[in-house]
């Protein structure tokens, strides 16, 4: 460790203002320490819709538990995008590997290039894997895992980690699909099935006469499903119907949930963001926490007046109606209706309003 | 050719009435929105493989410089190479990147915030000076410190004194050092000429500047040069070299962007509520353009295109050329000067005014 101290120092003082990395991702783009990077391997087609990529990550992965997620950074049109992905891999599995498995989502920028236009060989960026949605240190004795669409994800993982283990408790798994041949992950799962007895399957087709998620079905599939410790992940209906049921139930404590954002922040501890309403022209959207009002209102259309993007010459300032902004070169929070902020180097900082 | 157009305090901007500038305006705009809607992967896949090819030229020059030792006139390619890297980096790359012109990537790794350039100057000083004084007051005289750098004479509106009798001196200096004029104009050094004094900010400047240098003039001067023992010296002096070609260089296309023949300059009066249409005559008739190829664009960093630069300083370089000609046209239909000509008239016709300012314009002395 100390040995190559002073060699980085030097390399650092021979390459500034850049950093060692600089030059060496010109060779390998895996070997950066700043950020984390994975290169794409391989894109299989799951279901017509999905797809799975397998990534080899950079030298700086740090691992992950099973059902965790990675936030991915995807260059589309040239412009960088973050998302969350499971990673549907278990760790056990990985040799080296992970992998994430993406539903294209109708109108989704990332969500369309990760399943229909991204090729082996392209690179994206990554985060340390994050999230609680994992088995605990001690196996519980039943496990309730209720999932539909891509919320299978780390379902997968946690599923095909604790068979890998040999520790899988007695486990339901209800998942729900529209269609049989759109179950993502489905040959897997029933290869799974097929070789863990303690696995009980059950795969409901929303349109194909199967039922939502309701109480009597629950009850139905899974009579004794107050004695399990429950995981519960997919769109936002059924979420809210599973958390409903629990509470009323008085076992919100049994219940670990993960929801998928459409948008997320960059890397910030204090990653906010909010909506934001241009009362000029009407138009609202959705602000993320590190990207400016200027840049945000040119995305929706609008053409704000701007000058040096820099913050410096004050050509773009605009009125805040409400809110509070962040000054993204600072950090600083602050903003009082009425106050003239300058859009090029502020963002929202909760909900606001402002007159563009 | 003289450049004193309407220096009247109470003259309006020349060539076009209130609501011509406001159409000349919206057309712009037009160009603008275009390039900011069309900007994609092919643009980011241009700044990306540039600065690649930037620094394996660099770090192959560098090599290259050792390998001098033995066989020598790799001393002399290398510098060349190493000079060349140096000036992608602080033009094509590091100015338009520092403009915010690929900030719409959102790669922290290439951003305006974030990127510090391979010269003396730091890169916040920089952009105080460049993105905020020069492009908001573009040949404002009394604003515009580009207008002489506050050691030249560069406008017949400045008034002459026996100092800029050194105009040719202080201009072959500012030549040779030229990335040290860069790094010491946030200082405003001037100021002691003109008042004795310098401004109170200056010595934080100062300092700053300072702390970039150093770590500049350790890398090139001392840390490559020892690396090769007994023969640091002609490393040393490649490297020497090196920035040497890039101050000569950058210096010429920089000196070409605002003091050829034909480029107006205004006054303070005459920028008054100016307005976005009005901002955009300014840019564009205080703005002369270089005539050349491909080659000559990204050498210049695109400042060959110093009108469509200063007419639109965010938009990416790299769409400069594409525009060019659709300026051009516009300029043309309102009855507008489109100063463009070849490096050799350019820079031609500055050198001719920095030795012609060198005196006193005439009937001036009469009245001093």
């Amino acid at each position: 460790m100390s040995a190559t101290q002073p060699l980085l120092q030097l390399a650092s003082r021979l390459v500034t203002p850049l950093l060692p990395e600089d030059y060496a991702e010109l060779i390998n783009p895996l070997w950066t320490t700043r950020g984390l990077r994975a290169r794409v391997e391989q894109v299989t087609p799951e279901t017509a819709d999905s797809a799975s990529l397998t990534l080899r990550p950079g030298p700086g992965w740090q691992g992950h538990r099973a059902g965790q997620f990675v936030r991915v950074g995807v260059d589309v049109d040239g412009v960088r995008h973050w998302r969350c992905y499971s990673l549907s891999s278990a760790p056990e599995q990985s040799g080296g590997h992970l992998r994430i498995t993406v539903k294209a989502i109708p109108g989704g920028r990332v969500s369309q290039h990760l399943v229909h236009a991204i090729t082996p060989g392209s690179v994206l960026e990554l985060s340390q894997a994050q999230g609680e949605f994992t088995w605990p240190a001690a196996m519980p004795e039943r496990a309730l895992f209720i999932s539909a669409g891509s919320g299978i994800t780390p379902v997968m993982a946690m599923l095909q980690s604790a068979a890998a283990r040999g520790t899988l408790p007695a486990t339901t798994l209800l998942h729900y699909a529209p269609r049989a041949d759109e179950v993502i992950l489905g040959p897997a799962l029933r290869a799974l099935a097929a070789a863990q007895p303690q696995l009980n399957l059950q795969l409901i087709h929303t349109r194909e006469g199967g039922a939502h998620f309701h109480p009597a079905q629950l009850q139905g599939l899974c009579p004794d499903w107050r004695e399990h410790a429950t995981w519960s992940c997919g769109p936002e209906a059924l979420l809210s119907a599973v958390e409903q049921h629990w509470q009323a139930a008085d076992l919100a404590a049994r219940l670990t949930v993960e929801r998928f954002r459409a948008r997320t922040a960059t890397a910030s501890a204090d990653a906010q963001g909010g909506n934001i309403r241009f009362t000029r022209s009407g138009v609202q959207a959705a602000g993320a926490a590190q990207e400016s009002i200027l840049d945000r209102a040119e995305q929706a259309g609008l053409a704000p007046a701007h000058g040096c993007r820099m913050g410096i010459c004050h050509g773009c300032t605009a009125r805040l109606a409400c809110g509070q902004v962040r000054d993204l070169r600072t950090g600083q929070v602050h903003g009082e209706a009425d106050d003239l902020i300058q859009i090029c180097v502020s963002a929202p900082a909760g909900d606001i309003e402002i007159e563009l | 050719m003289n450049t004193a157009h309407n220096t009247s305090p109470t003259a309006a901007m020349p060539y076009l009435n209130d609501e011509q500038a406001e159409s000349f305006g919206r057309e712009l705009d037009a160009i603008r929105e275009r390039i900011l809607a069309s900007r994609g992967a092919r643009d980011a896949a241009y700044i990306r493989r540039l600065i690649r090819t930037q620094r394996g030229l660099e770090v192959g020059s560098r090599a290259l410089i050792y390998t001098g030792i033995l066989a020598p006139p790799a001393f002399v390619l290398g510098a060349v190479g190493l000079g060349v890297a140096k000036i992608l980096e602080n033009m094509e790359i590091g100015h338009n990147v520092m403009h915010g012109q690929w900030d719409w990537m959102r790669d922290p790794k290439i951003h305006s915030s974030t990127w510090e350039w391979d010269n003396t100057c730091p890169a916040d000083q920089w952009k105080r000076t460049h993105n905020h004084e020069h492009h908001t007051w573009t040949n404002v005289l009394g604003k515009d410190r580009d207008v002489g750098y506050g050691i030249l004479r560069m406008s017949e509106q400045q008034k002459w004194q026996p100092f800029f009798l050194l105009n040719p001196i202080n201009n072959a200096l500012l030549a040779l050092f030229f990335q040290w004029g860069v790094a010491l104009h946030d200082s405003e050094m001037d100021q002691l000429r003109k008042t004795g004094t310098l401004k109170p900010e200056s010595r934080a400047k100062l300092k700053g500047m300072w702390r970039k240098a150093r770590k500049q003039v350790l890398k090139d001067y001392v840390l490559f040069p020892a690396l090769a023992g007994p023969f640091f010296l002609p490393v040393l002096a490649s490297n020497v070299a090196a920035n040497l070609i890039r101050n000569l260089w950058s210096y010429m296309i920089i000196f070409c962007g605002h003091f050829p023949d034909g480029v107006h300059q205004f006054t303070e009066a005459q920028v008054q509520n100016e307005t976005r249409g009005r901002w955009y005559l300014r840019q564009l008739l205080g703005s002369a353009n270089i005539q050349g190829g491909p080659l000559m664009h990204v050498m210049s960093g695109n400042l060959s295109f110093q009108i469509e630069h200063h007419l639109f300083p965010d938009l990416p370089s790299n769409r400069y050329a594409e525009i060019a000609p659709q300026v051009q046209a516009l300029c043309q239909r309102y009855g507008l000067p489109y100063n463009s000509a070849p490096l050799y008239r350019q820079f031609g016709t500055t050198l001719r005014k920095v030795f012609r300012l060198a005196l006193p314009t005439r009937g001036e002395a009469a009245l001093a």
